[in-house]
């Protein structure tokens, strides 16, 4: 099976993580930034955030709300929900294989 | 909501100047969608020697992948979309209204009317031209989209977007099943109105069950597939010229009508329409069907020309 953000290029994986984080709720881009640097300690830079943004929102895996100020939250759409499951079972199976061939699990 | 802001600055300082000349390399619909975002968040942040690197390779990338990274189109994607969805909706209505005139004029007794009376022969004619018209442009509009849908769902070996993309021409294979088994049913015809007429209804309701699948499938086969601005240029044009030609059917499907009446009242009022009913019925049914779908095709257009316009850069 071919992985849904493969044609993301180098943005596929500040995509997973934008997606992991609006997984939890709403956020516009520097709570995602913040957020991304404390559960994965990886620190987004501008251009790559809204370039990652940008394809996310095109594919509607996002969407973005009413803008607040100059601020405009996004959120994970159901389509986005269902291919970050995909992704993060993917990655399970591949920790969970990892882990165990090195016995740790 | 967690919508954690930045450290709010005492004053609203402007963006500094290289955060701005950086963000200025980008396409401007790219900065109409995220440039003050961008700014903001740079403003909150700081703008690292990494940063300004970072922001320069994203404007590289938003210029090299246009239709990737320009989600000022997004709306402008869902809302031709829905138009281009609603122009087939409305097409396939004309289509109905079409076959109809089509059976309720299919005695030799019309053509030869139409013989003598050139009013009416240049009525129905406009109503064929206008139909061969409609018919190519959504041939002209719908084979790229389903050409470009088809290629990335290979491409993507995406099996539920080629399974949507098999769903149109399975419903239709499905409906001319329907017709055949009702074909066969045609030696019972006089014997049995009443089941030839029920098996007709059924046939009937197993194509807008089949319409309706199908609709659905262009629908979501259309949220997956990316199309370029040329190609969304091109499916507004068909759109825009399958419109105007229902809408010219429309009125020759209403002249037709209204010439026979005049011409030949006794024909007009015959048993001709659908299953042998008045034929003034049928033809009502198919003004009533084609002015309707003229108007929603029409609307679709218009707004689909409007869209094209409020994001033109």
């Amino acid at each position: 099976m071919v992985d849904p953000l493969d044609d993301f290029g180098r943005f596929s994986e500040p995509a997973r993580l934008i997606m992991s984080s609006l997984a939890e709720g709403p956020k516009h881009g520097y709570a995602m930034v913040k957020d991304v640097d404390d559960f994965a300690g990886v620190k987004l830079g501008a251009g790559t955030l809204y370039g990652a943004l940008s394809r996310l929102e095109s594919r509607g895996w996002i969407e973005a709300l009413p803008a607040q100020g100059r601020q405009r939250p996004y959120r994970l759409t159901a389509s986005g929900a269902e291919v970050l499951t995909a992704q993060l079972q993917r990655l399970q199976r591949t920790t969970t294989v990892a882990l165990r061939r090195l016995g740790l699990a | 909501m967690n919508t954690t802001s930045p450290p709010e600055p005492l004053s609203s300082p402007a963006p500094s100047r290289p955060a701005r000349i950086l963000v200025g390399l980008y396409p401007q619909a790219w900065r109409t969608r995220y440039g003050a975002e961008v700014l903001d968040l740079i403003n909150g942040s700081g703008l690292s020697l990494s940063g300004g690197w970072d922001l320069l390779r994203g404007a590289l990338d938003a210029h090299l992948h246009p239709n990737r990274t320009v989600p000022a189109a997004t709306d402008l994607v869902a809302c031709l979309n829905r138009t281009t969805l609603r122009t087939l909706t409305a097409w396939l209505g004309f289509c109905v209204a079409a076959f109809g005139l089509a059976k309720a004029t299919e005695e030799p007794v019309f053509i030869a009317v139409a013989h003598t009376r050139p009013a009416l022969s240049a009525a129905y004619h406009l109503a064929e031209l206008a139909f061969l018209v409609a018919f190519l442009g959504v041939l002209t509009g719908g084979l790229p989209l389903a050409l470009a849908a088809l290629r990335q769902a290979l491409l993507r070996r995406d099996r539920r977007a080629l399974l949507l993309f098999a769903t149109p021409p399975s419903m239709a294979g499905l409906w001319l099943a329907g017709l055949w088994q009702l074909a066969r049913l045609h030696v019972t015809w006089q014997a049995h109105p009443v089941l030839a007429r029920g098996a007709l209804a059924a046939w009937f309701l197993l194509g807008l069950a089949a319409t309706a699948l199908s609709l659905s499938a262009v629908g979501g086969l259309l949220r997956h597939t990316m199309l370029s601005a040329r190609q969304h240029r091109i499916a507004v044009a068909a759109q825009t010229l399958t419109a105007s030609a229902i809408a010219v059917a429309a009125v020759a499907f209403a002249g037709y009508g209204l010439v026979l009446r005049s011409q030949e009242p006794s024909l007009f009022h015959s048993d001709n329409g659908i299953v042998a009913t008045p034929l003034p019925l049928t033809w009502g049914a198919v003004v009533v069907v084609a002015t309707a779908v003229a108007a929603a095709a029409v609307m679709a257009a218009a707004d689909a020309v409007k869209a094209c316009r409020q994001h033109a850069p």
